[in-house]
């Protein structure tokens, strides 16, 4: 009886919480449709996608209202089919009752702002969409939808939102001032198109995009003005948002109104990125406690946005304000308009303003401990470090940012033998360091140094390099190094992210001007080499055959080059080379060592030279209208004794040349591998016929159910592990086994300071006898890893029911992709 | 002659006692099963070798009766084979949907009236419902599955957690609020898992269906996906599954083992996993199990094995009496079956097996299954619709939204009429 009991209440507890799942929701929530011109233009089923959605989920997300930020359309008056494909989409929204506020951005004036011409915009969303609707407070001009406000009572509380026009007028902030002021119990939302810019400061003087700079009057107000005349005089004014800024399209800033009260400023604005925008927009969700959820989603695309400038939550708990003035030591006066922002200890920007007439500032910022900046041209800028009321600042958290990838003017390498100036461009990571020739010209390449290398050391070490030719072309077999052919017209950085720069030279072939070449030169974040890709272009009617390659040119002391297969030259005498490898070396009496990689073994590669300078030749016909690609990679490498030199390129080398991770070709990859405790053996075998010469033999206990590799993954191999985002396993599975495996698990530990798990998956594969390539999606912490770091990658083979597995199967090559 | 009349009679006694000895050993019944686990090769107890050891009581108890316990065959067409050739064995142990998929093509017996209104009144109304078709229970439940909320406690305590969500705005609210993101968005722990395969994914997004209020099949077996439901499932579930959301879509498993994910959607084995690598003194203090609000209700997703019974067994009544004895004789307070299930991970059939001993530690967490199991109103046909596929399609970006539902309602419609063709021509070779 008892027994029967403790079932019984299970299922009734099951039951009572089932009636508990009722959709009691504790907010209400408004949508924020960004700029949406581009879809009314060119993609009106992903505006429709939007509006659907929005009348799908009202009930879902208890949508209360739905705020459009301008720019509704396009083309002004110009384009009538785009109106038309804003109003079926906006009618959804309508025709489902839900309020519907838009405030009117540049592109909605019938000329886009070059005056306030608004004829066609108030003829499609007029203020009879408003007139009669319960929630409408009124408008500005009684005829006229550009300035409206509405009221709403949400769970008790009021809500006024305030729609105010592009670049508002003076008499439009003057009628705003009487609206906030006349409902001081009603939490203020205002809307208008432009007022903030995307580095976070409200529109100003100086900003682009800013409403002055368009035709609609000298009083039209910028945001910053909209700040100072009208959002911060009002206790009630909770949040601004807006749209128009393009750029990053997202920021936010909180600012502390006249009254104490905190203004929470949001800009999106997604036009500018695929699809005109990809359908995102902006959710937010108001709690009873104040705060609001901000999060941004594409019913489009069925995604959020995941990253701190789209997700959000703005509340006032944590916040601190720093307030003071900026005085000018000399006249002892309030200096306005100077920028003064905090920075946290990482150099981050935390929140900017400009300081009033006063010289007064008000900074918004979470709680902690940061350096106070104040700039302003024609003053020395000054610098403190500051703490809120509620931190507590240690100076020794201070700390240094790695520069992660570098690529720019302004830098130079050190050392005697350094050329490049201020004007050239320097390429740098935390490994190598490499200037490329903008206006400096080489005695030796005179009239050819431009986009080519004349500086390259490892970071922190003095340059060793006289120059790089890189390319050369010839339309013979050259036997000098002074192959001066390719003349760059261009040369400029193309990209620089924290993860790599680019740097790109283009020009002709002096011999051949039916010929061009186009250079790039990548640096990756961590990677001691330069990836060096040179598309020679044939634009003639004829089939052209050439010899490419590149000399180098290093001038550190005692020059020796290496050669594949010969080791060490030290003799200056030029000969021809055949390396057993498609790649030379260099280094010098400094602590580094040099190499030039060519990961496509191309055909006919041979070098020619000696210790002085080495260079690599190639012969290559180009089609008519064809290209040849000539791929190679830089390296620098420290070294530590002068005999270690060659060595020291070894694993950089010969990871570059081949582009697995375990090759399975050596006993000593064998000798390191694990098998995690569950007694499985590995041998090398020609059992069966993989890629190479040799296959991994894997012989499992019978008595686990996991067949387990455990490989060590460090160094170089981390760099392969990261460029990726899949990991294949190559295997052979023998039909005349009895079991195989049939689920793959692919885990990893970090080794570096102990144990530490790092993730797992397990593949997707649906492996069948025989060959098999048995991918892993590796997770974003697994790709995430250390490049000093300690690794150990455990591979696991499981029957489908887990039975152990007895008999063996191979592994022929491993790599990720 | 008369000398001739004792020799003829000893012999005729001899003949008669003889052939009276050897009708008494044809009588022997001989009961071939598929058991449906493999026999561990470690000398630890698993389910083959629990119900190897009931097996041996039953002959006891039953000196007539032999059971050749043949281990596990989940091979589909090797089974059709066996049957067609006159070769199955009386008794064999698969997935219900292939269970199923024998009976249509009259392969098997159902079970007997009496039988049935008896498993009806002992055992869980799902696992009952589960393994019946038309009407007709089809065979014997065994493993016994569904989905759950999985929490840990210290993750929820350490963020300051007390409900746990009981809608499914609730539900995405937590599961943002607990990830944990870096400023670029990238996730370093997620608020939710699952268990790591496009299946899982399936079974997740058909329990979301059902509490939507789809389904997948109507009573008449015809395919009934509405497309405003399936839209809703699709897109909830994609935007879930997209790269950085607050639900894995891969990985963080072992970081769930370890008590540090919130949540995740899983299955009664996951236990497991916390055996092997939870830190605590005790896994069953910090894990629990909950209903998990899929949609506009509760949501959960089942899939069960069971017992089917060869329908040309010589020894049909004899066949239905053992597995009677398997499903409902209760032994130190557990059926043999649910000892087998406890072993094996499962829920149990009958609810009174969950008090015994074997079901002991964890039963908190199966008592939440257990509430779960009142939200699983699919059948085993539902499996054929890979909902899950499609959502995964989407969030990797192989497939965009837009095709994504035509897609989905396409693949459900070739599924089924592959079935259908598989059905027919698997009667054929009849």
């Amino acid at each position: 009886m008892a027994r029967r009991s403790i079932v019984l209440c299970a299922v009734l507890l099951g039951l009572l919480l089932a009636a508990q799942a009722a959709s009691a929701q504790n907010y209400f929530s408004v949508v924020v449709l960004p700029d949406t011109q581009v879809y009314s233009k060119s993609y009106p089923q992903i505006f429709k996608i939007q509006t659907d959605w929005i009348v799908r989920n009202a009930a879902y997300h208890n949508i209360k209202f739905v705020l459009h930020a301008g720019d509704v359309v396009d083309s002004g008056a110009t384009n009538p089919a785009e109106w038309e494909n804003a109003k079926a989409a906006l009618d959804l929204i309508d025709q489902a009752g839900i309020p519907l506020l838009i405030a009117m951005g540049n592109h909605d004036y019938d000329d886009l702002a070059q005056t306030r011409s608004s004829e066609t915009f108030n003829r499609y969303f007029g203020i009879e969409r408003y007139q009669g609707k319960p929630w409408f407070g009124g408008a500005f001009e009684p005829d006229r939808a550009e300035n409206v406000y509405a009221l709403f009572d949400v769970n008790g509380r009021k809500y006024l939102v305030l729609v105010l026009e592009f670049g508002p007028r003076d008499a439009v902030i003057e009628w705003a001032d009487g609206v906030l002021a006349a409902h001081p119990d009603a939490t203020a939302i205002i809307l208008t198109h432009s007022y903030l810019h995307d580095d976070g400061m409200r529109t100003h003087e100086a900003s682009e995009w800013n409403p002055k700079r368009y035709g609609l009057g000298g009083d039209a107000n910028d945001g910053e003005d909209l700040w100072h005349k009208l959002i911060k005089k009002h206790p009630n004014v909770r949040l601004v948002l807006s749209g128009h800024t393009l750029g990053t399209g997202v920021a936010r800033r909180v600012d502390v109104g006249e009254h104490g009260n905190l203004v929470f400023q949001v800009l999106a604005n997604y036009q500018m990125q695929a699809n005109g925008g990809d359908g995102y927009l902006r959710l937010l969700k108001f709690y009873e406690n104040g705060n609001i959820d901000v999060l941004t989603y594409s019913p489009y695309t069925w995604a959020y946005k995941t990253d701190a400038e789209n997700q959000f939550v703005i509340g006032d708990a944590g916040l601190a304000v720093v307030s003071g003035r900026v005085m000018n030591t000399v006249s002892q006066q309030g200096v306005p308009g100077a920028r003064v922002t905090l920075e946290d200890v990482q150099g981050n920007v935390k929140a900017a303003v400009f300081s009033d007439e006063a010289g007064r500032y008000d900074l918004v910022a979470p709680e902690g401990c940061y350096i106070l900046r104040t700039e302003l041209s024609g003053y020395e800028g000054s610098a403190a470090l500051v703490a809120t009321p509620n931190a507590v600042c240690r100076p020794e958290t201070l700390a240094l940012r790695p520069i992660g990838v570098w690529a720019g003017t302004g830098r130079t390498l050190t050392g005697d033998l350094a050329e490049g100036t201020a004007a050239d461009i320097v390429l740098m990571n935390e490994r190598l360091a490499m200037a490329i020739a903008v206006t400096f010209d080489d005695p030796q390449l005179t009239g050819v140094t431009k986009g080519k290398p004349v500086d390259l050391a490892v970071t922190g070490q003095a340059d060793a390099f006289d120059w790089i030719l890189m390319p050369y072309l010839s339309l013979t077999q050259p036997t000098d190094w002074a192959v001066r052919t390719v003349r760059n017209t261009d040369v400029a950085v193309v990209e620089v992210t924290g993860e790599q720069a680019v740097v790109e030279a283009s020009g002709v072939f002096t011999e051949l001007d039916t010929v061009t070449v186009r250079t790039t030169y990548t640096l990756a974040k961590d990677r001691p080499w330069v990836h060096v890709r040179s598309v020679i272009t044939n634009t003639g009617p004829e089939d052209v055959t050439l010899w490419v390659g590149d000399v180098m040119d290093n001038d550190d002391g005692t020059q020796v080059a290496i050669i594949p297969g010969y080791g060490t030259v030290t003799s200056g005498a030029a000969q021809v080379w055949t390396p057993e490898q498609t790649w030379i070396g260099q280094y010098g009496t400094s602590a580094q060592a040099f190499a030039l990689v060519y990961p496509d073994r191309p055909e006919g590669f041979d070098a020619f030279g000696g210790a002085l300078w080495i260079m690599s030749r190639i012969p290559v016909t180009i089609p008519a209208g064809g290209q040849y690609e000539l791929n190679r990679y830089i390296v620098a490498v420290p070294t530590e004794g002068y005999a270690a030199k060659a060595d020291a390129l070894k694993e950089v080398v010969a990871h570059l040349i081949t582009p697995y991770i375990w090759a399975f070709e050596e006993q000593a990859e064998v000798d390191v591998i694990g098998n995690d405790n569950t007694g499985a053996t590995f041998a090398l075998s020609q059992a069966v016929a993989g890629e190479g010469t040799y296959v991994l033999q894997v012989t499992p206990s019978g008595q686990a159910a996991e067949t387990k590799i455990a490989a060590p993954l460090s160094g170089l191999a981390i760099s392969k592990w990261t460029s990726g985002e899949t990991l294949v396993i190559r295997a052979y599975l023998p039909p005349e086994n009895e079991m195989n495996p049939a689920r793959f698990f692919l885990g990893m530990a970090d080794l570096t300071t102990g144990w530490e798990w790092v993730d797992g998956v397990f593949s997707t594969t649906e492996a069948q006898p025989g060959w098999n390539e048995i991918r892993f999606a590796l997770t974003p912490k697994m790709r995430a890893l250390n490049p000093d770091g300690k690794y150990m990658v455990y591979m696991a083979f499981i029957e489908a029911a887990r039975t152990p597995l007895v008999q063996p199967f191979y592994i022929d090559h491993i790599w990720v992709e | 002659m008369k000398g001739l009349r004792w020799p003829i009679c000893v012999l005729v006694v001899v003949l008669v006692t003889g052939l009276c000895a050897w009708n008494a050993a044809a009588q022997e019944v001989v009961i071939r099963m598929y058991g449906g686990y493999p026999f561990r090769t470690d000398g630890k107890m698993g389910p083959a070798e629990v119900l190897d050891m009931y097996l041996r009581e039953y002959e006891r108890l039953n000196p007539h009766v032999k059971v050749e316990n043949l281990g596990r065959n989940l091979n589909v067409d090797q089974l059709i084979n066996l049957y067609i050739t006159g070769m199955m064995p009386d008794i064999i142990e698969i997935d219900v949907k292939f269970l199923a998929d024998f009976y249509r093509l009259g392969m098997l017996a159902p079970v007997p009236e009496e039988l049935a209104e008896k498993l009806r009144a002992e055992l869980f109304p799902t696992s009952v419902n589960f393994i019946t078709l038309a009407g007709r229970m089809i065979g014997i439940p065994g493993e016994n599955m569904v989905t759950g909320l999985w929490y840990s406690r210290e993750a929820l305590d350490a963020a300051g957690v007390a409900d746990l969500p009981r809608t499914v705005q609730e539900l995405e609210e937590l599961g943002r609020r607990l990830t944990k993101w870096t400023p670029d968005g990238t996730v370093e722990l997620p608020a939710m898992i699952h268990s790591q395969g496009e299946w899982a994914i399936n079974h997740m997004a058909l329990a979301m269906l059902s509490a939507e209020g789809g389904r997948v099949y109507d009573e008449m077996g015809q395919l009934d996906l509405q497309e405003d439901i399936l839209h809703r499932v699709l897109e909830r579930l994609v935007s879930w599954l997209r790269p950085n959301s607050w639900f894995a879509a891969d990985g963080f498993k072992r970081e769930f083992d370890l008590g540090m994910v919130p949540f995740g959607i899983g299955y009664p084995w996951w236990i497991q996993g916390f055996d092997l690598y939870y830190p605590g003194e005790d896994y069953t203090k910090n894990f629990g199990v909950t209903l998990f609000p899929a949609g506009a209700d509760y949501g959960a997703f089942m899939y069960a094995h069971g017992y089917g019974v060869n329908n040309r067994s010589e020894h049909l009544d004899e066949v239905w009496k053992l597995l009677e004895w398997l499903a409902l004789a209760e032994i130190d307070g557990i059926t043999p079956i649910g000892h087998m299930m406890a072993t094996q991970g499962s829920l149990p059939n009958r609810p009174q097996d969950i008090l015994a001993d074997p079901y002991l530690r964890g039963r908190d967490i199966y008592l939440g299954f257990i509430e779960n199991l009142n939200y699983a109103r699919n059948t085993p046909d539902w499996e054929r619709v890979n909902l899950g596929g499609a959502a995964l399609r989407v969030a990797n970006g192989e497939m965009h939204p837009v095709e994504a539902l035509e897609k989905a309602i396409n693949d459900a419609i070739e599924a089924t009429r592959a079935h259908a063709e598989w059905l027919a021509a698997q009667q054929e070779r009849q």
